[in-house]
């Protein structure tokens, strides 16, 4: 380890004790601090206890807990508090000495199992396996009444016998790091290079192993704990005159049933209170270290679009390789949302519009401070019309549609204005608001697969939808109601009551663009609703999609990177950047004469027939945690000037109808 | 493992049988090796000086112990697969018939211990993911963590001290008041005296069964706490739940009809693979409430050190865990027809 190496370390360290949940870190800490004063008491019970372990100097017979004997004495006049306290040592004797044992015989043997293969390596697995399945703590009472014959009891033997439950552990974290470096190319180079082949898969093996010790360390040492506990009751651990809690509690089982409680109580409650303290500092570890197992921040959305923004952000700001971190702090959602009228609202919308988008400003908390995930838009689609929202990944667009929809992830605020159908949703109640998601405005996704609830069928996701918002419509007309939507989406009828799993993805999405429109929506937002399908799906799909909003007058909202797609079904386009709308304009025209850089630069990356060459655009979005001043493309942006880099252009309206936000344009400036 | 010839459910049984058996044939060898293999013999560890030479090496001869080691071995297990679990040296029973006494009580108690553990498990976790990180959440993962910190039997003695002799409700121990048994049909006392209509043994057994069932579960239920807390959140943010939002779908009923029944399925699973945890605890909470069980057996004969005992009464739970687990796995591919093609 050189010294860079480990302020690496420790830098990736804090980064991800910084993006724990507070929650996580509390515990986390509560747990240390609990285990430390154990192991505190542990090395000083000689000047901690009052009497040593097995001492009776003339105490009284069972006296209760009182000022001289804080935890009272027992029947063999021993005083309660020093034994739990020599108890705490003992027990810790015990977690190292097993923990130790199991790591001797566990790790040697998986390193040779891995190392060496075949038939000798599937006949520890099966042994290994065989041991784990078995029920723990006979594995060690077996192991510790076998032992008690020919070495007795004692700490060792206690140690020994609870080893046996985790040699099993041991030995496959260490085969399968040993396994899966074997076949390495690195081996086979750095051997090449005349270093020994076993010292390299050791070497790897070993800091790979390291890593994950902390976790098994502390879990194994909790239930030791409780093992020794139980084997002391069944009168197999450490006899007296060691001080041993469960041996301890086994003995006051007769004081009980006369009242006398102090002598079970106190060793117990300090069993509980270690294992408890144990239990929080390996799962807080696990917490901290293992990024699988941390959240991954939205509470409701799997498709998260703020994570993504922050995904970037985060790799742009730091190092590659480091985990999406987005946590949020507020509680769960009844009603996720909260939509609040913004000073100097536009206008009321015209009585054609379907849907009107104003100054729509979305922000996510996240530890590292607030990201604005949308910034100001604004957007307008008209009745029959279709709108395509084009963008990389993580510039917002799907945070948008959501954002419309009200249905963000806790820890998202929204401020702006949604008008659908001429309706405010600002001016609703929660109960209307949650009304309008289906009646007013509808959602399809990108992932069609996974948007149906596998345990419904098909008909029951409509029932349950046309009872929500319609509950005097009796099941038989919402079924009836399902048949019709899903006969228009040509699903036949004798598949209504199958599973979700017994569709293809297209026919799945044909299902959700059914379940989307049964309620009558003005408004469909479709969130790369093709995606994941393939051409001659897509194909339908679309086509579905367009003849819906000129037969049914509804107003589309199409989320996609494609830009072929919207050239085909949309009759608008607006291109998004970093959260913000950086040009909005007739289809036709913006595809004919691009302004933004941006979008130019979109354009010239598809690949159409009449061009070879395929160009991108060079650079990465912006750290949406710290944006810049000025133009958000401005350093990507090839016609660059002064004036882009200090202040923020707004988007102006052109000759031709178009919008732009670019100071190459005119009135981006005012 | 693949199951070459596809998915049908009798080729996954098969493939799943033939792996039990090394399994269990590995347990049984390293049973009789750990306690069979140390120096000195059996007899004389667990009777000591307590019986005549002569009489010693009678017992010796009725159990086989004086011939060959591999004799043993190969004589125990076909001894074990015709269902002989062998003799007790101290009482001179043989195994079976203790078994077969002792463990429709075990069963019983297992019984309900599940049944509380899925109760505190399925309520607790699921409050917890819905208001996660709020003061409920910290205080159902504690409750958790110190469930499954306390030590079944302390957890047994300090109700007892509670509800037995300070509150004087219920009784410390045994399974059912003295005469109070109901005719033997499934030889569960709750079924028994459902079925036959004695409601005095029914009360008496459901007040024996209290306390125990209460211990047990209370502890498995902390496990279960945190596997349905963490189903259930990854279920809240699955897509599905997202997409019944954004149908306008209530939220209790997103809940319960969504998040909350699905990630019941996986809890389903994994409460099988609790099973060995069960019968570990089942023999501490036997020994603390005198619930005549094959735990308590167990822990009579570790007393006595009784060798033959302790090893007859370890090789069926050998036996009884193999198979539970090989049900349990058969079970669910039955269910869920995409684990036969893994």
């Amino acid at each position: 380890m050189t010294g860079m190496g480990m302020s690496a370390r420790r830098q990736r360290l804090s980064r991800l004790w910084r993006s724990t949940h507070p929650t996580a870190r509390r515990l986390l800490v509560a747990g240390a601090v609990i285990t430390g004063l154990f192991l505190v008491m542990a090395v000083l019970a000689p000047l901690v206890a009052p009497y040593g372990e097995a001492e009776y100097r003339d105490l009284p017979q069972l006296a209760r807990p009182s000022s001289h004997y804080w935890f009272g004495t027992t029947n063999l006049r021993y005083d309660v508090f020093s034994r739990v306290v020599f108890g705490t040592r003992l027990a810790f004797q015990v977690v190292i000495l097993s923990t130790g044992f199991a790591m001797v015989i566990g790790v040697p043997l998986g390193l040779f199992a891995g190392y060496s293969g075949r038939r000798l390596d599937r006949v520890l697995v099966l042994l290994m396996d065989a041991m784990y399945a078995f029920p723990s703590l006979l594995l060690a009472i077996v192991a510790a009444f076998a032992l008690s014959r020919f070495v007795g009891q004692g700490v060792p033997a206690a140690a020994l016998s609870i080893s046996v439950i985790y040699i099993p552990q041991y030995f496959r974290v260490v085969r399968n790091h040993t396994l899966a470096v074997r076949e390495e190319a690195f081996v086979e180079a750095a051997r090449a290079m005349g270093a020994s082949r076993r010292t390299i898969v050791g070497r790897y093996v070993f800091f790979n192993v390291v890593q994950s010790v902390p976790v098994i360390f502390t879990v194994n040492a909790a239930d030791a704990i409780l093992t020794l506990a139980a084997l002391g009751f069944l009168g197999y651990g450490v006899p007296i005159p060691a001080a041993e809690w469960g041996y301890d509690i086994s003995r006051a089982i007769g004081d009980v049933a006369n009242g006398f409680w102090w002598t079970s109580l106190f060793p117990g409650l300090f069993i509980l209170a270690l294992v408890t303290g144990l239990t929080l500092l390996g799962e807080g570890i696990n917490d901290v270290v293992n990024p699988l197992l941390r959240r991954r921040g939205l509470g409701v959305g799997a498709v998260a679009p703020g994570a993504l923004v922050v995904e970037r952000a985060g790799t742009a700001l730091e190092s590659a390789g480091s985990e999406p971190i987005l946590v949020v702090t507020e509680e769960a959602p009844v009603e996720p949302v909260a939509v609040t009228p913004s000073a100097g609202t536009s206008p009321g919308p015209a009585p054609d519009t379907a849907l009107l988008v104003a100054e729509l400003r979305v922000t996510y908390a996240t530890p590292r401070g607030p990201v604005v995930a949308v910034e100001g838009a604004s957007i307008e689609i008209k009745r029959g019309e279709s709108l395509g929202l084009v963008g990389e990944s993580g510039c917002g667009k799907s945070t948008l549609g959501r954002g419309i929809l009200g249905i963000l992830p806790p820890g998202a605020t929204v401020t702006g204005r949604v008008v659908i159908g001429g309706v405010d949703l600002a001016t609703l109640d929660a109960g209307e608001r949650r009304r309008a998601r289906g009646e007013r405005a509808a959602m399809i996704f990108q992932e069609p697969m996974t948007r149906l609830d596998p345990l419904q069928r098909v008909e029951d996701h409509f029932v349950e939808t046309i009872r929500a918002h319609h509950p005097e419509t009796s099941r038989s007309e919402a079924r009836a109601m399902a048949a019709t939507a899903l006969a228009a989406m040509r699903i036949p009828l004798t598949r209504a009551r199958n599973y979700p799993h017994e569709f293809s993805g297209g026919m799945r999405q044909r299902i959700m663009i059914a379940l989307g429109l049964v309620l009558g929506p003005a408004v469909l937002v479709a969130d790369e609703p093709t995606t994941s399908l393939d051409v001659i799906v897509e194909a339908q799909i679309l086509e579905i999609l367009d003849d819906l909003r000129r037969r049914s007058d509804m107003a589309l909202l199409l989320i996609t990177h494609n830009l072929g797609i919207v050239a085909e079904t949309c009759d608008r386009l607006a291109v998004m950047y970093a959260g913000q709308i950086v040009e909005l304009g007739d289809v036709h025209t913006v595809f004919a004469r691009p302004r933004h850089p941006y979008t130019q630069g979109l354009l010239a990356s598809v690949i159409s027939l009449d061009t070879e060459q395929l160009s991108s655009i060079p650079g990465s979005p912006p750290d949406l945690l710290d944006p810049p001043v000025g133009c958000r493309f401005a350093d990507r942006c090839p016609f660059v000037m002064d004036v882009c880099w200090h202040e923020p252009p707004v988007l102006a309206g052109q000759d031709d109808g178009t919008q732009v936000a670019c100071h190459l344009h005119p009135g981006a400036g005012s | 493992m693949a199951t070459r010839g596809g998915g049908s459910l009798r080729a996954y049984v098969f493939a799943r049988l033939l792996l039990a058996l090394p399994m269990l044939f590995i347990l049984l060898t390293v049973t009789f090796l750990l306690l069979r293999v140390a120096p000195g013999d059996p007899v004389t560890a667990t009777l000591g000086g307590r019986v005549s030479d002569a009489r010693a090496d009678q017992i010796r001869r009725d159990l086989g112990l004086d011939r060959p080691l591999w004799r043993q071995y190969t004589s125990y297990l076909a001894d074990v697969s015709h269902g002989d679990f062998g003799r007790a040296i101290t009482t001179n029973r043989p195994l079976r018939t203790t078994i077969a006494d002792r463990f429709p009580a075990t069963l019983e108690l297992t019984l309900a211990a599940m049944v509380v553990a899925i109760g505190v498990g399925v309520l607790v976790g699921a409050l917890a993911a819905r208001f996660r990180d709020t003061p409920i959440d910290v205080g159902g993962r504690l409750l958790g963590i110190l469930l499954y910190a306390a030590p079944i039997f302390w957890l047994g003695i300090m109700l007892q001290l509670l509800f037995s002799i300070q509150l004087g409700w219920l009784p410390t121990g045994g399974r059912i008041a003295p005469f109070h048994e109901p005719r033997s049909i499934t030889r569960l006392y709750l079924v028994d005296s459902l079925f036959t209509a004695n409601w005095a043994a029914f009360g008496s057994a459901l007040r024996y069964l209290t306390l125990p069932a209460v211990t047990l579960g209370l502890v498995i239920g902390g496990i279960f706490i945190r596997l349905v807390r963490v189903n259930m959140l990854q279920t809240l943010k699955s897509d599905y739940v997202e997409a019944a939002r954004a149908r306008g779908i209530g939220e209790r009923r997103v809940l319960f009809n969504h998040a909350f029944r699905n990630a019941l399925v996986p809890v389903v699973t994994i409460i099988g693979l609790q099973f060995a945890l069960l019968l570990s605890g089942a023999v501490l909470t036997e020994a603390t409430f005198t619930w005549p069980g094959i735990g308590l057996s167990l822990y009579q004969f570790l007393q006595n050190r009784d060798y033959t005992a302790v090893q007859g009464l370890v090789t069926f739970y050998a036996l009884f865990v193999v198979g539970v687990s090989l049900l349990i796995d058969i079970a669910s591919a039955w269910v869920d027809p995409r684990i036969r093609f893994q």
